[in-house]
This record gives C-alpha cells, structure tokens and sequence, in this order.
C-alpha cells in the first residue's frame, strides 16, 4: 500500500490538473498516524496531501453519492468523473451504487489498489499497548512500528475483521490498477465461525446475547450512513409516516432497527465490513449480515453472495426453491 | 378449575386462498382455538418482515405467514419471493432469539380449512407449552 503512495499523488496531480476528473477522493493524514480520514481534492497542488498506508481502512464508496451528479445542471454539460481510490472492498461498494443504478459508471474514475490486507490500530494496541505508526503486510506476518518500537504481529491479531474473510482484495472493477494483482485474502476464506457459534446457542442464549449487544445501540445511524448497500434516496427508518421505528432507544425499538437494518441489506451486502468499523460502540454487526449470506449461500446456492449480480438473491426466485423454514430444508 | 392460558397469535393470511381457507375452516364448523387474529392481505408476498417485529412487539406471542401454494399464486411469482424472503427471516428471527414455534410460514390453499384448523391447533398447542413471549416485547 505505502508504495503506491507516490503515484496515488502523481496520478491525483494529473488527472486534475488536465481536467480528466473533477474531484479525486483519496486518503490524507488524521490526528493520529494511524488513523487516515478521507480526503476530496480539488486544487491538483494539494496532492502531496494525499496518503496511502496500512491503515486507509475506511471505505470511500459512499461518498461518490454525495458528488456524482451527472451533468452540470447550470450548463448541461456533462462533467468529468470523480476519481475515487479504491481497495477490494471499496470497488464492491462502489460496484453494489452502480447496480442499484445510484451512480454510472462512466461518472467514476477509479483507482484500484491491489490490497494485502489493512491493519486494525485498534487491534495493535490491544495486543502490544502502544499505538502503531506504520505497518507493513509481509507473506507470513505484520511488521509493526509503534510509538515505542517495533513488533511482528501475526495477521490475525492485528488485521481488520473484514480482511481475515476478504475474498477480493484485488478491485473487480477499474480504470487503472495499482500493484500486481492479488489473488488470495490475506487469511484465507469466509468461513462463518462467528454465525455457526451464535447459531450453536439456544434461542433464549441468543436473544440474551443480542439483547446486550442492541443495549448499547446510540441509533447513531453510523452503521446505515457509511452503507453502500443502504443507498435509498429515502430511508424507511426516517419515515415519521409509518412510523416503523419511533426513536425511543428501548430495547424492542432496537431490535426492529437492527432487524430492519440488517434485512433491508440482505443478499446486497458486499462484506465491506464499514458498518461494525464506523460503530461507535462496537456492535458487531456483520455477524447479522453474514448470518443472511451464509442462508442465501447454503439455500440458494449462491456461491459468493456478496459480489454484486445483475438481479439480487431477493429480487428473484427459482420454481424449486427450497422452503427454509423447514427443519430438514437442507442446503443447496 | 383455573382458565388455560390462550397465546396471541397474529396470522397474515392471503386473500385468495389462505383467508378464503380459514373461511372454509369456519363455514365448515370446523373447532380451532380463537388465539389466532387474521390480518387480511392481499398476497403473501406483500407481508413486510418488519410486521413480524411488529406483532411481537405489541404483544404477540406467534405469527402466521400463510398464503398459497408455490405455482398457485393469484399473481403468479408473489409467493415465490415470499418463500425466499421468509426462508432467510425464519432463520434470522430464530438467529436473534425467536423460538422456532412462535414463528411459522404455512401454505394453505382455500380448499384446505382442515389444514388451516390444524396449523392453529398445533401453533396454539406449541406456544402452549412456551407460555407467553418477552422477547423484543414492549412493556404494555
């Protein structure tokens, strides 16, 4: 990652400076080393403010939302693409707006960056008690520098969630493509430890673990906000009129939203992790929407549920669709 | 001699079969326990899962999904979603907590008011045995 840095700048710098795109959406330094934030240039100067480590584990996707409107409404003109940089995961959001038909892709000038995999400092101060600095992906292990040293940490113990189950690390879809190819995740595949461990729990266990979860649910929407699968123009959740959530933070009223939440991104979510990262209290909540992939995968047989596909699992059926809810509905 | 305990059980019947079957049930003097209220709709697939969240919240102790048989449906393909749709809630509802009993999808022609009678018997008999539902349930 730290080594396309540069040419993440040079290609910034140029794009805007020929006018190929109107906006570049990349990284730029937080208020701590290892916790990038979003950065929106415009001025081709500022390009040496751009950044990109180890650490841009935020996901962009969402944003093009906010700027890609097609042509310029004041002229009619049709206006150059917003570049976005983008990880694996990024481009499955990024491709989950443009079939859901939020964004064209011909607004979109994407960046791939070819990923191994983004480090949790979260994670790193867990397990060492200093705050990372940098970090570098090895083949076997993280070199991590710290405030106080260095360490070499095993990937599981220090990589984000998302990426211990990512199957994409290389983008599907872009305009160019930065580093080689990558073929495998960092560790492996989704195997649905998480799910099959709730599963094992008896009903009332469950509702008891859920429950202490949802408890500590602020309805911040932060989950639902930074969502490219939740892209509506207008969000059942708001709607005062029905009103199918009040804004009481009781527990029933959590768990119709995270139910809702959760359901409404059924066989549309694309595993990016964003949700449980931008928690605030740390709901883990792809355990909810990787409860629904396992399903759409074992029932009906898709065998990546969270790659995009022109018609989702839910908008479409099969004469001889298994019934679920019987005990013997067996997988597909 | 103490009244036995009657679940709530709140059950979305299509219009075309299901409702008309639990019409036939009750033309036929069929004897099935009044725990079930029938919610009208117009077809299985226009059942929202969050009305499921709902009844339980406001009190229901089951829920009845029903509507015609696969390859019956009045607009041809509305069941045929509800079938995948509800293949997924059934397993996340038990995911987050719900008992298997309390929550049941059922295909019920409008011939079938034996079938229709059976499934409140055995529903009722289930939740019976449950006893009421606190789960995602608002204090009345």
């Amino acid at each position: 990652m730290r080594e396309h840095q540069t040419q993440v700048r040079k290609t910034a710098e140029d794009l805007m400076k020929t006018g190929k795109a109107r906006l570049f959406i990349g990284y730029t330094e937080g208020l701590e080393a290892a916790r990038p934030v979003a950065f929106f240039l415009k001025d081709p100067e500022r390009a040496g403010a751009l950044v990109l480590n180890e650490f841009c584990g935020a996901g962009l996707a969402k944003y093009v939302l906010d700027e890609a409107v097609s042509p310029d409404a004041l002229s009619g003109e049709p206006l150059p693409p917003v570049a976005i940089v983008a990880k694996g995961c990024d481009a499955l959001g990024l491709e989950r707006l443009m079939a859901d038909n939020r964004v064209p892709r011909d607004e979109l000038y994407i960046i791939g960056i070819a990923c191994h995999g983004i480090v949790d400092p979260g994670k790193v101060l867990e397990v060492t008690g200093e705050e990372p600095v940098s970090a570098q992906v090895e083949k076997d292990h993280v070199a991590v520098m710290t405030t106080r040293g260095s360490h070499r940490l095993a990937k599981a113990g220090c990589l984000m969630d998302k990426c211990l189950t990512c199957e994409d690390p290389t983008p599907r879809v872009y305009d160019v493509l930065l580093g080689d190819p990558v073929q495998e995740g960092p560790a492996g595949k989704r195997d649905f430890s998480g799910v099959t461990q709730v599963e094992s729990l008896s009903p009332d266990e469950r509702y008891e673990f859920w429950a202490r979860q949802f408890q500590r649910c602020l309805r911040c929407f932060a989950c639902r906000n930074v969502c490219p699968a939740c892209n509506c123009s207008v969000c059942s959740l708001d709607e005062r009129e029905p009103e199918w959530l009040s804004r009481s933070t009781d527990l029933p009223e959590q768990f119709m939203f995270h139910f809702t939440r959760a359901y409404h991104v059924a066989g549309r979510c694309v595993a990016c992790g964003e949700c449980q990262r931008a928690c605030p209290v740390g709901i883990p909540l792809m355990l909810l929407n990787e409860k629904f992939m396992k399903d759409i995968r074992d029932l009906f047989g898709e065998p990546a549920p969270h790659r995009p596909s022109e018609v989702e699992p839910l908008g479409k059926f099969c004469p001889d669709d298994p019934e679920g809810w019987l005990k013997e509905a067996e997988t597909a | 001699m103490p009244v036995e305990w009657q679940p709530k059980i709140v059950g979305f019947a299509c219009r075309w079969c299901t409702y008309a079957g639990a019409d036939l049930a009750g033309t036929s003097r069929m004897q099935y326990p009044s725990s079930i209220r029938l919610v009208r709709v117009p077809c299985s697939g226009r059942v929202n899962p969050s009305f499921v969240i709902r009844a339980f919240q406001r009190g229901a102790d089951g829920v009845l999904v029903a509507g015609c048989h696969p390859g019956d449906c009045h607009y041809t393909s509305g069941n045929l979603f509800t079938r995948r749709r509800y293949s997924l809630v059934q397993r996340f509802l038990g995911y987050m907590g719900i008992e298997p009993e309390r929550f049941r999808v059922e295909w019920i022609s409008a011939a079938e008011g034996a079938r229709f009678a059976q499934v409140v018997k055995e529903m009722t008999r289930d939740i019976q045995a449950l006893g009421p539902n606190r789960k995602m349930r608002e204090e009345p």
